[in-house]
């Protein structure tokens, strides 16, 4: 061998730990600039605080929606440590479902009017119903005929891949059968988009819609109640205790396949859901719907930490705030407003990557 | 180098919890040059975290770690191979889709020097280097017996062949300290014995200290310079082997109490369990 | 049994219905029949009058292959008599000819009613629903379904029993692997390394002179293709060696195309810089991009990069679409008028009178490839290559072995997104124009098609995976719209049936005769 290698000699410090430089260069220009916007906010204000109230609200709104399907991403990363590309066309596909609902209440006759505004509270809580079944089963499917066969394959990549193609392949054919162009939610009157209530402050005017109260509450309804099936009941725990430590779990007599597909299944009502939501509340949509609040909402399940259900709700509602204040409070166009929770994905990953509420130390492999 | 240290390997005092468990509790150990240590102790004893400790895996939440007298602790893995340290692994851990020789390359990672941009021009550097270290990867595997073996893929071979990969991979990055994690679990005493062998001769021939965790009683006796004993990761004793023997308190950690009949039938039903992972 | 036989075989049939019903909503099925009719009766097929013929085939097909799957599957574990084979078929035909009938009655009657089903279901135009009634009445389309199913499931019993039987495809297979061990061409290689470089050499010849033998359509198709190429080339690096998945790998490919228009167009900027100049600039900027999104994933461990590029490549396309940018990149519009290189006057001399702009352009690919492949190559069979490999295999124990994970990382991402870069400035250079449209997320789902169809990690896998999915679909016009269907069921297939890729990697062999050991001694000295 040739000449002999000079040893690396580490001094005292760097024993101690290698500080990552890239983290603080990032974080000092990251608070810096943001502590700049504030002061510029504050010193000569462009909008006023009616203004903000309005993001706030659409954030809230947003941002239960985005929870929602972050709950899925970590539930589903937490079981079988796989980023379920499909997650947006699964909420996708409750969309559809909702949507194609309400269009057959809106034909239904009943007497002078028809279903959907006679019977408003049973269409939406069929529509509801029905949207989120076809992504609970469409959930369940998907993992048993594109994940299952793969949990033990040699080839590590293998699940992800079968994962966009999943997501393609649902993407694809709802834009083929169902058309590429934009389609409307029919809602309800008691629900009618763009109605609520309008609550002066001072010079402004903030409006509240309907839909967006009925999203934010049946969000938070739907978070408490996940978070007290998982706490509280035994599938909640097997599917816990299969995030921990998959081995041992099976060990303990937990059916594997079982758990998995249930959590498929839950992550599916809650996708569904958000997506019966979206459509309430935005009107239109098509068949690439799930898209960018599938990523969006992977973004929040990794800003609360990936695996951690309380941090996904919270991720998702910090999402949608920062996404609807960010480009008014950075004073940039609101067509950025992407751009904003891209970035913030990147900067989780630099400076913690365990997420804000996940534990600070990352766990050890056992070797 | 100005003066040679006493000690390739001082450990002080290393205590590493995980939550509420201690897996190994305020242990010391110092190893000299060109020594063969083993380190024994019942399952969970916290023998192979304390490996992992010295090989940068886990950091030790107390104590220190000098390697040839400089403190290594929080140090990554990778450089901690460049300083020369290298291990074996209890659950064998094999590049399993690359080939034999491939594996043996990838432990001479540290000694080279080409980079990607010497490959793109091929330079005149690169092409020596690559061609050195393919002759060394050779040597290596013909020492330690898998020459017939070096173009198929690692993952085809049989058991003890893989153990043996694994240390020959380990000799790559021409280590100071070579770390084996049971390197006879699973074996038959046939290949047991030629383990043995082995493991001498690297000591002998090659002048690398070696520090073996090991069940099988057999080995420990017969080529330790010296044996640690590890219990609820605490050090119970230390001595040679006939010192090992005769120690009460090593004893009734094994069986509570018993005979020396038991330890070696507690040895053979350990590695009959090896083979089974 | 009869029961057990019972469940099974309605289950599968209930599986058959829904594949029928599924190709009769995204109309895939006329589509295929369509092909199929002029692919018999030489191109005479009009698209609204499909002969009832061709969708019974089509139909029986898809019942038929249901049919083989299930005897084939149910057989190997228990061996079923012809009368339980047979009972096992009428279900499953009934089964799917029932569903699909029920489809198409509901269908029938509304066309019948004269409304239109396309406000919901694009795809059912009422031409189309007429072609899935076998251009009759509801009762006897629905005759009809049966007919093709049960002839299908038929046939399939029919073929199977008679293989089983006669054990016909067994052997023939064996006569294949016969055939293949005869051969030997890999031995006869091994022998002879002469004829191997000749055979390489003749290929690199023939590839050399085909841009002047064939039509203009070839060309751009082949220029295409070699695009792609060039890409999978560089995404197998990241993906294939050192296993970290790209979502988004057409940011980079954007960042070359934009560089490279920037560069060269005489607006906004007017620098008209030259080709090669330009060229390398947008390698360098992809480069850069590649770094960027490197970082933040370079001490992470797990697939983080999948979506950290996606968001990357969404804030790009974000970007050059909008106003803040609209001035340099020019928004939806794009840049046009980008660069060409100019010919050198070589051409002329040889040929007499130049080349074509277009055969011209598709040397500069062929030449840009051929760095490229040799680049891929060296990289690959390499230190750095085999260090990204371990890394892929196992990203805890190279470390351990000394491969600086965090910086190999970066450094795959680097390399490979420079190598998009290029195929990004040539693909602009080609187009003479770009704009946002073009770097749509379908761009990195193709290119990560091309890697994984072909094989990950393998070389010649990618190139053959370039083929198939840039090559085949633009001869195969007529199945456009279902190219990305078939995409995505063909990922998620070919993961769980063959991950490896159609052309897996072989293991080059590396060994040569030992030394002595007084040498490893010397050499083992720390
Ligand atoms: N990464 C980890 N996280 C949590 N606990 C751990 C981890 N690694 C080891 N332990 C625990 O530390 C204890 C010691 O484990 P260790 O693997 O060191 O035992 P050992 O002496 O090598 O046993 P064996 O003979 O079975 O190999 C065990 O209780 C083990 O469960
Ligand atoms: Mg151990």
């Amino acid at each position: 061998m040739d000449a002999e290698k000079p040893h690396h000699q580490p001094s005292a410090k760097q024993t101690v730990k290698r500080i990552n430089w890239l983290r603080w260069i990032v974080g000092v220009i990251a608070g810096a600039y943001v502590l700049y916007r504030i002061i510029i906010q504050i010193i000569q204000p462009e909008y006023g605080p009616v203004y903000w109230l309005g993001f706030l609200n659409t954030g809230l709104i947003v941002g239960g929606m985005y929870s929602l399907i972050a709950i899925g991403y970590t539930l589903v990363y937490g079981v079988m440590l796989l980023i379920n590309f499909a997650h947006g066309d699964i909420m996708m596909l409750g969309c559809f479902a909702g949507y194609f609902t309400f269009e057959f209440f809106n034909f239904l006759k009943v007497g002078e009017s028809n279903f959907l505004n006679a019977y408003p509270v049973p269409a939406i809580i069929l529509a509801f119903l029905i949207g989120a079944s076809v992504s609970a089963v469409s959930g369940f499917y998907l993992e048993k005929i594109a994940y299952r066969p793969l949990r033990n394959s040699h080839v590590r990549l293998a699940p992800l891949i079968s994962a966009v193609g999943a997501s393609i392949f649902l993407e694809t054919a709802a834009q083929i059968m169902f058309g590429a162009n934009k389609k409307t939610y029919k809602n309800p009157l008691l629900l009618e988009r763009g109605t609520g209530w309008n609550i002066k402050m001072g010079d402004g005017m903030i409006v509240i819609t309907k839909t967006g109260v009925f999203s934010l509450i049946m969000a938070v309804v739907l978070m408490i109640a996940l978070y007290f099936f998982v706490q509280k009941t035994k599938l909640g725990k097997s599917i816990r205790a299969v995030s921990q430590d998959k081995n041992t779990a099976q060990l303990m007599g937990i059916n594997l396949d079982r758990v998995t597909s249930q959590t498929f299944i839950i992550s599916g009502i809650l996708a569904g859901s958000a997506g019966v939501m979206w459509g309430l509340h935005n009107g239109l949509f098509n068949h690439f719907v799930g898209f960018l609040p599938g990523i969006k909402a992977f973004t929040a399940a990794v800003l609360g930490g990936i695996g951690n259900i309380p941090g996904a709700m919270a991720g998702g509602m910090i999402l949608g705030i920062v996404e609807s204040v960010g480009p008014a409070f950075l004073g940039i166009d609101f067509q950025l407003k992407d751009v904003i929770a891209f970035t913030i994905l990147i900067l989780v990953l630099i400076l913690k990557p365990s997420g804000l509420f996940g534990k600070s130390s990352s766990s050890v492999e056992k070797v | 180098m100005t003066k040679k240290p006493s000690y390739v390997l001082e450990a002080e005092n290393i205590t590493i919890n995980f939550g509420g468990l201690t897996a190994v509790n305020d242990v010391s150990l110092q190893v000299p040059f060109e020594s063969i240590i083993s380190i024994i102790g019942p399952n969970g004893a916290g023998k192979t975290t304390f490996f992992n400790c010295i090989s940068g895996f886990y950091a030790c939440d107390n104590g220190t770690v000098f390697f040839q007298e400089r403190p290594i602790n929080g140090i990554p893995t990778d450089e901690i191979a460049n300083l020369g340290i290298s291990r074996t692994y209890q659950n064998i851990r094999l590049f399993t889709n690359m080939s034999v020789i491939e594996n043996v390359l990838i432990g001479q990672q540290p000694r080279l020097r080409s980079t990607c941009i010497d490959t793109l021009f091929q330079t005149f550097r690169n092409r020596r280097e690559e061609k050195q270290s393919i002759q060394k990867a050779c040597n290596l595997l013909d020492f330690v017996g898998l020459g017939a073996y070096a173009d198929d893929v690692a993952n085809n071979l049989p058991y003890g062949a893989q153990r043996r990969l694994e240390i020959a991979r380990a000799l790559g990055n021409n280590p100071h300290l070579l770390l084996l994690d049971e390197p006879c679990a699973g074996m038959n005493p046939h290949e047991t014995s030629a383990m043995i062998e082995l493991i001498n001769t690297l000591r002998s021939q090659l002048k690398i200290t070696i520090v073996l965790i090991e069940h099988d009683m057999k080995v420990v006796m017969n080529i330790s310079d010296s044996i640690l004993v590890l219990d609820h990761g605490e050090k119970i004793a230390q001595g040679t082997p006939d010192e090992i023997q005769s120690n009460q308190k090593v004893i009734e950690a094994y069986l509570g109490s018993g005979t020396e009949n038991l330890v070696e039938k507690y040895s053979r039903r350990k590695a009959d369990k090896g083979n089974l992972d | 049994m009869m029961k057990t036989i019972l469940s099974k075989s309605s289950k599968f049939g209930i599986v058959a219905g829904i594949i029928l019903i599924f190709c009769e909503m995204i109309n895939l099925t006329s589509t295929l029949a369509e092909i199929l009719e002029k692919l018999f009766t030489g191109g005479t097929a009009a698209k609204n009058a499909i002969t009832p013929f061709y969708m019974g085939l089509v139909v029986g097909l898809i019942v038929f292959f249901t049919t083989i799957n299930f005897l084939r599957t149910r057989n190997s574990q228990k061996k079923y008599s012809f009368g339980q084979g047979f009972f096992a078929a009428v279900t499953i035909s009934i089964v799917s000819g029932l569903l699909i009938s029920l489809l198409n009655i509901i269908l029938g009657s509304y066309l019948v009613n004269g409304k239109d089903v396309r406000v919901y279901l694009e795809a059912l135009a009422p031409d189309v629903i007429r072609a899935f009634l076998f251009q009759t009445d509801i009762q006897k389309a629905v005759t009809y379904y049966f007919m093709s199913t049960i002839l299908g499931s038929m046939a399939a019993l029919i073929l199977f029993w008679i293989s089983q039987k006669t054990n016909q495809p067994a052997k023939s297979v064996r006569a294949l692997t016969h055939l293949k061990e005869k051969i030997q061409i890999g031995r006869a290689f091994e022998r002879y390394p002469a004829v191997k470089t000749v055979l390489i050499l003749l290929l690199i010849i023939a590839f050399l002179l085909l841009p002047l033998v064939i039509n203009a359509y070839t060309i751009s198709v082949l220029g295409i293709v070699l695009i792609y190429a060039i890409m999978g080339l560089g995404l197998n690096l990241i993906v294939g060696l050192s296993g970290q998945l790209v979502f988004g790998y057409v940011a980079f490919f954007a960042l070359g195309a934009y560089t490279f228009g920037l560069l060269t167009a005489p607006k906004p900027f007017g620098i008209e810089m030259n080709f090669w100049l330009a060229l390398l600039v947008s390698l360098i900027v992809a480069g850069i991009g590649g770094f960027l999104v490197g970082l933040p994933i370079m001490n992470l461990r797990g697939d983080y990069l999948a979506i950290v590029t996606l968001g990357f490549a969404e804030i790009v396309r974000i970007l050059i679409n909008s106003n803040l940018m609209a001035d340099y990149t020019g928004g939806p519009q794009g840049i046009k008028n980008i660069g060409q290189p100019i010919q050198p006057s070589i051409f002329e001399k040889y040929f007499g009178e130049p080349l074509e702009d277009n055969v011209w352009f598709l040397y500069l690919i062929i030449f840009v490839f051929l760095i490229v492949l040799y680049a891929a190559f060296r990289l690959q069979y390499s230190r750095t290559g085999r260090s990204w490999e371990a890394m892929r295999e196992d990203e805890t124990v190279a470390q351990a072995c000394g491969v600086t994970t965090s910086s190999y990382k970066v450094l795959a991402i680097v390399i490979g997104a420079a190598i998009a870069g290029a195929a990004g400035a040539l693909y602009a250079s080609r187009n003479t124009y770009t704009g946002p449209s073009e770097y749509a997320f379908m761009v990195s789902v193709n290119a990560l098609a091309v890697v994984v169809v072909g094989g990950m990690g393998s070389i010649p896998g990618t190139l053959l995976g370039a083929f198939i999915i840039k090559g085949l679909p633009e001869l195969l016009r007529d199945l456009e719209n279902y190219r990305m269907v078939v995409f995505g069921a063909l990922l998620i297939v070919m993961m769980i049936i063959r991950p490896e890729g159609i052309w897996p990697v072989k293991r080059r062999k590396l060994s040569v005769a030992p030394e002595s050991i007084e040498i490893l001694k010397e050499d083992l000295k720390p």
